[in-house]
């Protein structure tokens, strides 16, 4: 967690984006039925399906103008530009944060790997020579080959021995592995534990 | 004496060859979990849902598996807390605090035994408070009214964030109020209405609490680890004897009880947990102190204290979840997602709808306590050598197992991309102070909470009065007012406190 004076600026700011939230909740259930019926049933203000969303936005906007009343009595609107320019520099343009994004990143590439399934026409030629289920699925295979690619990017991005380039022997090492793992993670669930993969 | 005979018949019952096996693999798997830092019981229990939901295991079974992991997660935290002063979970920091002084001091096997055995007589504890309260609250909670059900609920998020809170109180409300906003998404549970849907199909039905609960917990670990991906040291350490002490749990029996009760307290409050239970026992226990001069040169008290607690919470928190639906603690959020699957409602009715399933809980957990007694030293000289894993690889196979956790719930990647938007938003409430665990119980009681405030205030035509005039509304509606006006020491001020005194 961040330490106690930046903090409170930040909750200058997400407190106002809370109370933004609460808002736009509150008008977002303003658009729901309220009142009359709804489906042949009477619908007053307390059945209705805004009743929730109202009290959770107006809940949210009350908290919201607490967070910020507190961090405002601490000085936390003070000098907030300044602040915030020295934040972007001290806290997310560095080293720590690009490698969380990487992570984060990483896992977005993966995902939308595994949603667009490049590898999936692969199985055919494989189907054709006899490949075993798993291989000739084309969802098991674009499962694996994706899988094998995240863990070697993710190995190669953050494991650095001695903080040097890896030599071609140590890549290849980790695409073996990667690949050894991809499958016999992609085996264990798919065909032991009976859990379908993406 | 009722619950007791149902207790042991079915502790007989369920030793199964196979129920036998899949315990001791999971506990194993679960001290595995909890002795590596960043992987949690409540990750663990969530992966596990997956497996045991896609394997179609009878209920038995599956809930063997997930309370093996569940035990030897808690109790596997405290490995590398006393070998590496590396707390594999946030329970396990406390023991850190004083096991790894003793370890330095080549105690370390036997402090490994105490904790082993104390994490025993602590789920042990736990069992108990389990049968001794469950029959009272259960009936209790059968006078439950809508009105009274939602109070709970209502009650249940705001004690929660409260005293997850690293910084201010409001915060804590703020994450619990998020996630029930999250559980207003799709179809109203009276009208039918589609309620912030988007027009995604994916959306109608609304948001499942296992996608969230793997992106709360797992995603924002997996960014810390990868922000700083160095790899533990683990250098060579004599352990010593395995073998516990007889001397030691008779000095430290008064400590032992205390911390039990503590930890099923704790444990009890909704969402609050395992890490909270130990820093309280561990507090408790260096103010009352006899010898307080033990704890700068690591005193076997502190950890009795703490692995008793963490482990006390265990039974703690399942028993408000099986007797109200509102699960004590974030592992316990998990199971209870896991127990709906199987279409059981833990509540009020739950013991007339299923009879033989509170005793077959407290059963598994008394199996499990055993198990992890039997694998827990043994495991200790090999932990050792899986903490040497680098995290860039262990979090690569982490991100691949939530991956698959999100999709296999119900075959879609939309829960794979809910999971990274959620996971990013709770690294970042966490980055800027408000706690993830609110989020995931507000989720969890979120549905609970509305459709009982929309009944209640339809039987009483729209009047707010019941809510201040049944005697057991007035309870809850105190209980919800001291929540929201106690001010509390949080665990970090304790800590603080304590090292420095």
């Amino acid at each position: 967690m961040i330490e106690e004076k930046p903090l409170r600026k930040l909750d200058v700011l997400t407190g106002g984006a809370l109370g933004l939230l609460g808002g736009a909740i509150i008008a977002g259930a303003l658009q729901m039925p309220i009142g009359g019926t709804y489906g042949g049933v009477d619908n007053p203000w307390y059945a209705s399906p805004a009743a929730m969303p109202l009290l959770i936005g107006s809940a949210l906007l009350a908290c919201a103008l607490t967070i910020i009343f507190q961090a405002v009595k601490r000085g936390g609107h003070l000098g907030l530009p300044n602040f915030l320019n020295a934040f972007w520099k001290s806290s997310i343009l560095t080293l720590d944060a690009a490698r969380g994004a990487m992570a984060w990143g990483s896992l977005l590439v993966y995902a939308l790997a595994l949603q667009l399934q490049p590898f999936a026409s692969l199985s055919y030629p494989l189907r054709r020579i006899g490949a075993t289920d798993l291989l000739a699925d084309s969802n098991g295979l674009n499962y694996i080959l994706c899988s094998a690619l995240f863990l070697l990017a993710f190995a190669l991005a953050f494991l650095r021995p001695s903080g040097r380039f890896p030599s071609l022997r140590y890549i290849a090492v980790l695409s073996a592995g990667s690949l050894v793992a991809a499958v016999l993670v992609a085996w264990t669930f798919s065909e032991l534990l009976r859990v379908p993969l993406p | 004496m009722a619950a007791f005979s149902d207790f042991f018949q079915h502790l007989y019952l369920i030793v199964t060859p196979t129920n036998f096996a899949l315990l001791m693999g999971t506990v194993l798997l679960g001290i595995i979990f909890g002795a590596l830092p960043g992987l949690t019981a409540t990750l663990g229990i969530a992966l596990l849902t997956t497996v045991t939901f896609s394997l179609d295991l009878p209920i038995e079974s599956a809930m063997v598996a997930l309370m093996g992991v569940y035990v030897g997660a808690i109790y596997g935290g405290s490995h590398p807390a006393i070998l590496l002063n590396i707390p594999g979970t946030a329970a396990g920091a406390a023991t850190a605090l004083e096991g790894h002084r003793l370890c330095q001091n080549g105690r370390g096997g036997e402090t490994i035994a105490t904790a082993t055995v104390m994490s025993f007589i602590g789920t042990i504890f736990g069992v108990l408070a389990m049968l001794l309260l469950i029959p009272l609250l259960t009936k209790l909670a059968l006078q439950f009214q809508s009105t009274e059900t939602f109070l709970l609920a209502l009650f249940g998020v705001l004690i929660c964030g409260s005293l997850t809170a690293p910084d201010t109180v409001v915060k804590g409300w703020v994450a619990g109020l998020f996630g029930m906003l999250l559980a207003t998404v799709g179809m109203d549970p009276i009208h039918g209405f589609q309620r912030f849907t988007f027009d995604l199909p994916a959306l109608a039905d609304g948001i499942k609490p296992i996608p969230v609960i793997l992106g709360a917990f797992a995603i924002p670990q997996i960014i810390r680890a990868m922000q700083k991906p160095k790899a533990p040291d683990a250098p060579a350490l004599k352990l010593g004897s395995l073998m516990p002490k007889l001397s030691n749990l008779k000095r430290h029996l008064k400590v032992t009880i205390r911390s039990g009760l503590i930890g099923v307290g704790v444990g009890s409050i909704p969402g609050v947990g395992e890490d909270i239970a130990a820093w309280l026992s561990y507090d408790t226990a260096k103010r009352t102190s006899k010898h307080p001069d033990e704890y700068k040169e690591g005193s076997l008290e502190g950890v009795v204290a703490a692995e008793t607690a963490n482990n006390a919470c265990i039974g703690g928190a399942l028993i408000p979840l099986l007797t109200l639906g509102v699960p004590g603690s974030p592992p316990a959020m998990m199971l209870l997602s896991a127990i709906m699957l199987y279409h059981i409602v833990p509540g009020p009715r739950l013991p007339e709808q299923h009879p033989e399933f509170i005793p077959q809980m407290c059963a598994i957990l008394t199996w499990a306590a055993a198990a992890m007694l039997a694998c827990g030293s043994l495991v200790s000289r090999i932990s050792v050598h899986v903490l040497r894993v680098p995290p860039p690889i262990l979090m690569g196979f982490v991100a691949m197992f939530t991956v698959i956790g999100s999709y296999a719930f119900d075959f879609s990647l939309f829960n794979v991309w809910l999971m990274l938007g959620l996971g990013l938003i709770a690294w970042a409430m966490e980055e800027t102070g408000y706690p993830v665990a609110p989020l995931v119980i507000g989720i969890i009681l979120g549905p609970m909470a509305e459709e009982n405030l929309r009944r209640a205030l339809i039987d009483h035509g729209g009047s707010i009065l019941p809510f201040f005039t049944r005697p057991i509304a007035i309870v809850f509606v105190i209980l919800i007012l001291v929540s929201i006006f106690f001010k509390r020491r949080s665990p970090n001020t304790a800590t603080s406190e304590t090292t420095s005194s």
